[in-house]
């Protein structure tokens, strides 16, 4: 089998540099091995929002601070720009509700409601886009317990809001109650996602937050949309009130449908998107990758004029250890002390110091500076654009 | 319900008796001295069954791995073994235990071992290689043979809880956070303690007739404070949790005790255990794994069990056996065999105290009946012990039929039957351990849990193989809704450097990628520069 590019990893930077290249007509195929981690997007991007583990308001500025090897040197300061400006409008095409921009930094409120600086948020997510009323009420669905309501208050309380918590029951929530599973975040949503069970819902919140004045923000954890954005905007549109939503913790509603709506328009562009599929061996000469093979066909080469290595961290098998050192298991790439992978200016890595011409390393594979916090979405986008811009035909 | 505290208690008149020490012993003491009618108050500076009750490998020995050396350890052993299984059925689990021969020496040890049990009555078949195979086909294939021994299980937190809940039933009061800071001596006798709340800072001064030391390897300091010296020798075990349960039953090495030779299973992972090691007073609050005693115990662990080779390794963890000198050995050296129970009237001429310690797990209920019954002596009151025979709450059932593990029945026996009263108890909050939100409620209002640790300890929640990344958050927002959102947050930092801590110690591979997740998840709630923090400030 051949393809133009293969992509190895379905991540959310693979499947970047996947749209990246299928809208340039490419033929382009990603083998994902398991679950994409996109799955653990809290509904919040980030570019580089802390230093030294202190907040960063632009983050442009604060990339010429960071160490050499981070990719944001590499790619260099004008194509973060261009890229980061790229990554949104992707999102965007692909239905994924963004605001926001790599000039200044957001406050987008995590899952424990802490605000937590961010590049891009989605536009129905508890965020400080737009002027926040000092007024909020958390609406608690009665025996959810994935979302730390009380903590969520407690924290907001700190920032600065009042915050009511109302309880919201309806027939559908109760009859999840009665059950084991049924109060799990993504169970849960998926009870709330049909018409009936959303209009009881819609008709609950109307009632218990009558008696509150206009003003006050209401609150919902991230049940609404497991599929799409507009559920989710619809929902607070009609609501005829202010209504944001918290995430989650993992694996949340917002995360799967990321995770859902870029496989769509990666495939709609008429991308390959093969998935439980591992890439057990890679076979390089001369400095170029020959071909790789995969579990489901081991005896199969799959060869492609160029390859993107885009398998994450130790935590998703891109990096493994052994006894106590880490390696990169595929290609045995060249590591830097911290056990991440080191590439030139244009993203290829290497293998005992020779160059692999045809293959590119993105995503949280890559050496960092340590002292950059909270940058991880733009580093899997941005690496992406900028390995899918070298790929010519 | 809430728990008193001990602003509660600090105006109350004496009572007959002060626990010192909230292990398993401590509990039984207090349960013991409950039910005959002492008006009795347990303290414990910690949480319950956080010293050496809860850092030991959980077998419920048959006996057998003494008979060899010393019988009238085997007998006691064997003794109460039979009576936890009606007492306390809801904390064990009737696994039978295996003593597998791979040498010839080993094999001239199971004769001399088999005989021995027979001498002390414990029930013990020799099978052959090939029927020891066909029990547990994990075992080393060039096995020579092996003998099936009455061992069990029992979870300590379990059996700890369990005491203390009868104890409270029949009028005890037990505080935990209440740290003991020394004796009040008048007149060479012992009239009560000096504490302090741990939380707070408060202190008081509480009197009692009969103080007992149950305090375990931190007693010596408590009786050092009556002028009383009893030489300790604290011996460190470390235990590695092996993430998988290659054999249904305790597998141990046929030989004379020695280091990684047993393999105790518990729910769907392994424990194995141990080492033993002589180790300094200032160490004993913060032990951790070393590096080579990791690889000793799974250098001697394969032999047994060669899957363990590849087997996961989840944590490690450590414990202090609470050993003590023999009084008639004036060097302080020889070692104290089995319980030492001591009446500080006649050994020290200071009256009102007792002091029990020394023995094992699975004795610990005839340590309590034997220190109670000193103090029932002392007191003057002549009640027999009922605790070899009254069930403990939650085996109230003759004929307990263990259900299957990861369930609240498998902890807590016939009480979880009143834990899912409430409309939505079912809900599982830790998918590894099927911890139920009714749980989490009980745990917290009846058991008196107050951080995620306690948590853990009281329902097993984080313990599974997910180590707390899945469930963590949800019991946060648990305790945030049921005690208070202030102390959270500090909380699931501190529950995450406890585990922490026992996963770096499991090895540097398993480390490395348990790093990694942790923080991927404490990134997405907004706290992963916190993680970084405190992971950098422990070493």
């Amino acid at each position: 089998m051949r393809y133009g590019t293969i992509i190895i990893g379905g991540g959310l930077s693979a499947i970047t540099a996947g749209i990246a290249l299928a809208r340039r007509g490419r033929r382009v195929a990603v083998i994902a091995a398991g679950q994409p981690s996109a799955r653990f997007n809290n509904g919040a991007f980030h570019l580089l929002g802390r230093f030294d583990r202190q907040p960063v308001e632009s983050p442009l500025d604060a990339i010429s601070s960071l160490a050499g090897q981070h990719p944001y040197r590499l790619i260099g300061q004008e194509n973060v720009e261009k890229f980061a400006a790229q990554a949104a409008a992707i999102l965007r095409t692909a239905g994924v509700n963004i605001v926001g921009s790599h000039k200044r930094n957001v406050n987008a409120y995590s899952p424990l409601g802490l605000p937590e600086p961010a590049w891009l948020v989605r536009e129905t997510v508890l965020s400080d886009h737009a002027p926040l009323p000092s007024r909020l009420a958390l609406l608690h669905i009665k025996g959810f317990i994935d979302s730390p309501l009380p903590m969520v208050a407690y924290h907001l309380g700190q920032n600065g809001f009042q915050v009511d918590t109302l309880e919201i029951d309806t027939p559908d929530i109760a009859a999840a109650r009665r059950t084991a599973a049924g109060m799990r975040t993504l169970a849960l949503a998926r009870t709330l996602g049909g018409h009936k069970a959303l209009a009881a819902l819609h008709a609950k919140i109307r009632e218990v937050a009558d008696p509150l004045p206009q003003s006050v923000l209401l609150v919902l954890p991230a049940l609404i949309g497991i599929d799409n954005s507009y559920t989710a905007q619809l929902f607070r549109d009609n609501l005829g009130r202010p209504l944001a939503f918290l995430p989650s913790p993992p694996p949340s509603v917002l995360g799967l449908r990321l995770t859902t709506e870029l496989r769509h328009y990666f495939q709609m562009l008429g991308g390959l998107y093969r998935t439980n599929q591992r890439v057990t061996t890679a076979h390089t000469a001369n400095g170029r990758v020959a071909y790789i093979t995969t579990d489901a066909r081991p005896g199969m080469h799959l060869e492609a004029d160029n390859y993107i290595l885009a398998t994450g961290t130790l935590a998703s098998g891109g990096l493994v250890t052994r006894d106590g050192a880490v390696a990169e298991p595929l290609f045995n790439l060249d590591l830097n002390p911290d056990g991440r992978v080191t590439v030139d200016n244009n993203l290829h890595p290497s293998q005992q110091g020779q160059t692999i011409d045809n293959l590119y390393a993105i995503g949280d594979i890559l050496a960092r500076d340590p002292r950059a916090g909270a940058d991880r979405e733009g580093v899997a986008m941005l690496t992406a654009l900028h390995a899918a811009r070298q790929i010519r035909p | 319900m809430t728990m008193p505290e001990l602003k509660d208690i600090a105006t109350r008149p004496a009572f007959d008796v002060i626990v010192v020490g909230g292990g398993a012993t401590g509990a039984g003491v207090a349960r013991d001295c409950a039910l005959r009618g002492l008006s009795t108050l347990l303290l414990e500076r910690d949480d319950y069954a956080t010293g050496a009750t809860g850092r030991n490998h959980g077998l419920l020995h048959s006996g057998a791995r003494y008979a060899v050396a010393d019988r009238a350890n085997a007998a006691e052993c064997i003794a109460e073994n039979h009576i936890l299984h009606t007492i306390a059925n809801h904390c064990l689990e009737n696994t039978e235990g295996l003593f597998v021969g791979l040498t010839a020496e080993d094999l001239e040890y199971q004769s001399v071992l088999v005989e021995s049990c027979r001498q002390a009555g414990i029930g013990a078949s020799v099978v052959t290689a090939d029927e020891a195979l066909r029990l547990e086909p994990a075992l080393n294939p060039d096995l020579k043979g092996a003998v099936v021994v009455p061992d069990a299980t029992i979870n300590p937190f379990s059996l700890t809880h369990a005491n203390l809940l009868d104890a409270r039933r029949h009028g005890a009061v037990t505080l935990a956070g209440v740290r003991v800071e020394r004796l009040v001596v008048e007149a060479d006798r012992v009239t009560g303690v000096k504490v302090v709340e741990v939380r707070s800072g408060t202190t008081a001064t509480l009197h009692a007739a009969v103080v007992v030391n149950a305090a375990g390897i931190w007693g010596g300091r408590l009786l050092a404070s009556a002028g009383i010296v009893l030489p300790m020798l604290p011996a460190k075990g470390a235990m590695l949790v092996m993430n998988g349960r290659p054999c249904k039953r305790v597998v141990n090495r046929c030989r004379p005790p020695g280091n990684g030779d047993i393999l105790v299973p518990d729910g769907t992972v392994s424990i194995l255990g141990t080492t033993s090691e002589r180790v300094d007073f200032d160490q004993v609050d913060d032990l951790c794994v070393t590096d080579a005693e990791r690889r000793l115990l799974l250098a001697e662990g394969q032999q047994l069990v060669p899957a363990l080779a590849s087997m996961p390794i989840m944590r490690a963890y450590a414990g202090v056996r609470p050993l003590v000198a023999d009084d008639s050995d004036p060097t302080g050296r020889a070692v104290s065999r089995g319980i030492v129970c001591l009446d500080h009237a006649t050994r020290d001429g200071i009256d009102g105290l007792v002091t029990i310690t020394g023995g094992k797990l699975i004795t610990y209920r005839l340590m309590a009946e034997q220190a109670t019954d000193l103090v029932c002596a002392k007191i003057g009151l002549s009640a027999p012990c009922q605790t070899a025979t009254t069930p403990l709450p939650g085996s109230e059932t003759p004929a307990f039929i263990a259900p299957r593990p990861h369930t609240p029945q498998r902890r807590h026996g016939t009480l979880a039957a009143q834990m899912s009263a409430i409309d939505g108890d079912r809900t599982i909050v830790c998918e590894c351990e099927g911890v139920t939100l009714g749980e989490i409620r009980y745990a917290i209002n009846t058991l008196g849990a107050t951080s995620l640790d306690d948590l853990r300890r009281r329902t097993r929640i984080g313990m599974g193989q997910c180590q707390g990344r899945q469930c963590a958050c949800r019991a946060l927002g648990l305790i945030a809704q049921l005690l208070n959102p202030e102390s959270a947050q500090a909380d699931i930092v501190r529950f995450l450097t406890e585990r922490w801590k026992g996963i770096q110690a499991s090895g540097p591979d398993n480390a490395l990628l348990q790093a990694q997740l942790i923080n991927d998840m404490l990134d997405q709630l907004g706290v992963g520069h916190l993680a970084c923090q405190h992971q950098q400030d422990t070493p």
